[in-house]
């Protein structure tokens, strides 16, 4: 059972990349690969055109943000942020010059001072991304830096590490394990599982064109159905009308129709004579503040949509609907 | 409700805490008592009131053997701690199966009777069977020679006795470091050797501080190896002790030795543990 | 790099092995003499542990007080560790602290005051003596274990089992010894084999009288050699060797000690 098998990745200079992917994934086995401290079978690692596979970490020069932050307990926060000058015997004043500037990067100016147990968590947060990027490191490495965080920091976070990425143009990698946050901090998108990647690309790309149902349904709140298709027409397992599909041509037995639960609309129940419909009836409707999500049971099986929560009033459970999958929001994917 | 649990607790806790006042503290003061009464000799001892026998321990011959006892406890616990600091933190990042083979090896020298120690040093420093017939054979040295009665044969037997114990109480402690710590020092350009010096060493204060304390009062109360390693300028203060109770039958006399050295060793741990400020 | 630090290991191991080694090995020796390496090869003596009656005798004595002083130490242990932690009496510092001196402190200094104790009592040299003294000598290694073990345990779980409808007794039945039993029996082991290779209690207290083991060899080594307690020395660390192994095959010998993040 290998943890990573047969990955090849190009990263651009500058840009933020995410590894996206379930627990056990391989995505934290690959980026600690890549900051030296697990060691390969077989491969290389090139930056820049040389080869450093052999480097150990210490000269590697990435700077790492753990999961747990591992700052350092008994150091101050301006010891923290100096080590990794320290150790390259960095001048003191340009060790202080530079504290003093990431603080002020991070927002935590004149807490050189303090000690690592008086700062709060979003704070604790803040010197690990400092303490990582004070010698200029090459890279940018981060180990699901915000998992620890309440849902408001979180968001908070998440912009101002894109802020400070783009500021410092620094190439970044970060692993997490939430769609949403890749998909709003990544310039690409890495998704892995089970020690594979799946998929490369833009984080919308992928999004609207996913390479398997894995992909799809990892993505945003996917609806999958089994279906067999030909000729730009899929059709549904429980359903005899076949669907039409506008997007990706793929011809077989065991494929799934995907898509995603905003895309499909609600008619009600008398409309006859569309395309690409289905009856069912309402199991359950979940209110998500400005949308409600409305579980629905059909021949295809269930079925999950998202709605403005205006439609709120003229909905019940039990009630029988009818949903339309417009056929350019349809996808056709292979069972992956 | 809350109350009524209180009792059953007072109620559970008394037999043992009787007991143990009874036969632990109440020896311990009639020690104090006997440390400051009359010698009879040939008799145990005679109620009374003298500080004769403190003020016999102050001076010089036994002042030497006070010195000479401490700075035995310092360098062997010192040594311990330098030699097991290294080796517990290696294990632990070991396989497991690694730490438990190493574990029950430390578990079985831990069993040995502090007599079997004092006995096998004394044959592996001996001029017939010891270490220095290897030295001999590797052509360090030209003539085998007895290492042992001697203060070195006295100190080695006492670090062997110490890293048990060592190894105990900095084992749990050091397993308990993340790892990541190592690592993000590493990331910050640190080769493990100077991570080693600057990150581990200085978050296990505490544990090596503790350490030291149990190794220093630990060898102050060993009997037999100075017994059995030294000769009688290197005995320990606790085998004087002995000494005079048992063989001088001078009982008062070696209270009083007995009293100092529970002092020292209280001194010792209550001032470690208000460093540490929490319970061991 | 990791070649000097296996090299380390070993040599560490080798030292810290070599005094059993040369015990084991002396026990084999053919002559009656201590000589290492040892010339020639036979069981006599460790045949002789069994067969020759001082020696079974001290084994004898030996056993039966470690055996019977662990029980006690642990059954004063386990009420006062319970107290402490679950109805968090007053003075538990004061008490724990109680607990744990007699082993912290230099054990020629609790053998003197044991000694003054009972010779004030008229008892000295009495066998039970030494089973009441070792009791607490030894009490503080119950303490700490069966202490461990009872911080190990998810409070969670209590709360749940009072909300159930649990008693007192029947938490303590149910649910903690369950919990608690291998630190009880490891408390109890270390307890054991201390007491029998402990030396001073017992020769100032019994040392005429009730000959143990290590009293036996010690007068061995300073009256008359014989390998026969050379190996009465090895058959001691093989069976504690064994218990431990024992313990670690059964149990979590890492948990035991307070290791918490296993690798």
């Amino acid at each position: 059972m290998k943890a990573l098998d047969n990955i090849s990745l190009n990263i651009p200079s500058g840009s933020f990349t995410c590894l996206l992917g379930p627990s056990g994934c391989g995505k934290t086995t690959l980026l600690r690969i890549i900051a030296g401290l697990e060691t390969t079978v077989e491969g290389t690692i090139i930056l820049n055109g040389k080869d450093i596979t052999s480097l150990p970490t210490h000269e590697r020069g990435f700077g790492v943000v753990f999961q747990s932050l591992a700052l350092f307990p008994h150091l101050s926060i301006f010891d923290n942020i100096a080590y990794g000058l320290r150790t390259k015997k960095t001048p003191k004043s340009e060790q202080d010059e530079r504290v003093k500037e990431l603080l002020q990067l991070v927002k935590l100016p004149g807490f050189e001072n303090r000690l690592v147990h008086q700062l709060s968590g979003g704070q604790k947060q803040r010197v690990a991304i400092a303490r990582a990027l004070a010698f200029k490191p090459n890279l940018f490495l981060l180990d699901e830096p915000l998992s620890a965080l309440d849902a408001k920091l979180r968001e908070e976070m998440q912009i101002e590490l894109k802020e400070i990425q783009q500021k410092l143009g620094i190439t970044t990698i970060l692993v997490t394990h939430d769609q949403r946050e890749a998909m709003s901090m990544g310039d690409l998108m890495v998704v892995m599982k089970d020690g594979i990647v799946k998929q490369v690309g833009q984080p919308g790309q992928v999004y609207r064109k996913p390479n398997d149902s894995f992909v799809a349904e990892f993505l945003g709140t996917t609806n999958l159905f089994s279906c067999s298709a030909k000729a730009n027409k899929a059709w549904l397992k429980g359903n005899t009308e076949p669907f039409s599909v506008s997007t990706k041509n793929l011809d077989g037995n065991d494929l799934m129709l995907f898509i995603r639960a905003e895309d499909v609309d609600i008619l009600s129940s008398n409309k006859s004579d569309i395309e690409n419909t289905i009856l069912g009836s309402i199991s359950f409707i979940r209110d998500l503040g400005n949308q409600i999500e409305i579980i629905v049971t059909t021949s295809v099986g269930i079925c999950k949509v998202l709605a403005s929560s205006k439609k709120r009033e003229q909905l019940k459970i039990g009630e029988r609907i009818k949903l339309r999958f417009p056929s350019d929001s349809c996808g056709l994917v292979s069972n992956g | 409700m809350v109350k009524d649990k209180k009792r059953v607790g007072y109620i559970i806790s008394s037999i043992p805490t009787l007991y143990l006042v009874t036969f632990f503290l109440i020896p311990l003061v009639i020690l104090l008592s006997i440390s400051v009464s009359h010698r009879v000799p040939g008799a145990f001892y005679e109620p009374g009131f003298t500080m004769a026998h403190y003020a016999r321990f102050i001076s010089g011959f036994f002042g030497e053997i006070l010195f000479n006892s401490i700075l035995l406890s310092a360098l062997a616990s010192a040594a311990a701690i330098l030699i097991m600091f290294p080796f517990t933190w290696i294990l632990t990042r070991l396989s497991r199966f690694v730490q438990i083979s190493i574990l029950i090896c430390i578990l079985a020298v831990l069993s040995l009777s502090e007599v079997i120690v004092g006995f096998a040093w004394s044959t592996l420093l001996s001029k017939s069977a010891g270490i220095s017939n290897l030295f001999v054979w590797l052509g360090i040295v030209e003539n085998a020679s007895s290492w042992t009665p001697s203060f070195t044969a006295v100190l080695s037997g006492l670090i062997y006795i110490t890293l048990p114990y060592c190894f105990l109480v900095l084992f749990p402690v050091l397993s308990r470091i993340d790892p990541e710590f190592n690592e993000a020092a590493q990331t910050l350009g640190a080769s493990p050797l100077k991570a080693f010096f600057t990150i581990i060493i200085p978050i296990s204060r505490n544990a090596i501080l503790a350490s030291y304390i149990m190794g220093f009062v630990f060898t102050l109360g060993s009997f037999l190896i100075p017994n059995l390693l030294g000769r009688p300028q290197h005995w320990t203060l606790t085998v004087h002790i002995t000494d005079q109770t048992i063989y001088q039958a001078n009982m008062p006399f070696g209270s009083a030795m007995a009293m100092f050295l529970l002092f020292t060793a209280i001194t010792l741990v209550w001032f470690s543990q208000s460093l540490l400020g929490k319970k061991e | 790099m990791k070649f000097i630090r296996n090299v380390y290991i070993f040599f560490i191991i080798t030292i810290l092995l070599s005094p059993i080694f040369v015990v084991i090995s002396v026990g084999f020796n053919q002559k009656k003499s201590l000589r290492f390496p040892p010339e020639g090869f036979t069981l006599d003596w460790y045949t002789n542990l069994w067969f020759d009656e001082a020696w079974r005798i001290s084994i004898f004595n030996s056993l039966s007080i470690a055996f019977s002083a662990s029980i006690l130490a642990t059954f004063v242990a386990l009420p006062l560790a319970y107290s402490i932690w679950r109805f968090k009496i007053k003075f538990s510092n004061l008490i724990y602290i109680i607990g744990l001196s007699p082993f912290i402190l230099p054990p020629v200094v609790s053998a003197i005051g044991f000694l003054s104790f009972w010779a004030t009592l008229d008892l000295y040299g009495s066998r039970l003596t030494i089973i009441f003294s070792h009791g607490v000598f030894l009490t503080t290694l119950p303490l700490l274990t069966i202490t461990l073990g009872l911080r190990s345990i998810n409070l969670e779980i209590i709360d749940a089992a009072e909300s159930l409808g649990a008693t007192e007794y029947e938490l303590f039945r149910s649910i903690i010894i369950p919990l608690i039993t291998p630190y009880i029996f490891s408390g109890l082991c270390f307890a054991f084999v201390l007491s029998l290779n402990e030396y001073i209690i017992t020769f100032m207290l019994v040392g005429f009288t009730v000959e143990t083991v290590p009293v036996k060899i010690f007068n061995s080594l300073r009256y008359g050699y014989t390998p026969t307690m050379a190996a009465a020395s090895a058959a001691f660390v093989l069976s504690a060797g064994i218990i431990f192994s024992i313990i670690a095959w059964r149990g979590n010998l890492l948990k035991l000690l307070g290791v918490i993040n296993e690798r």
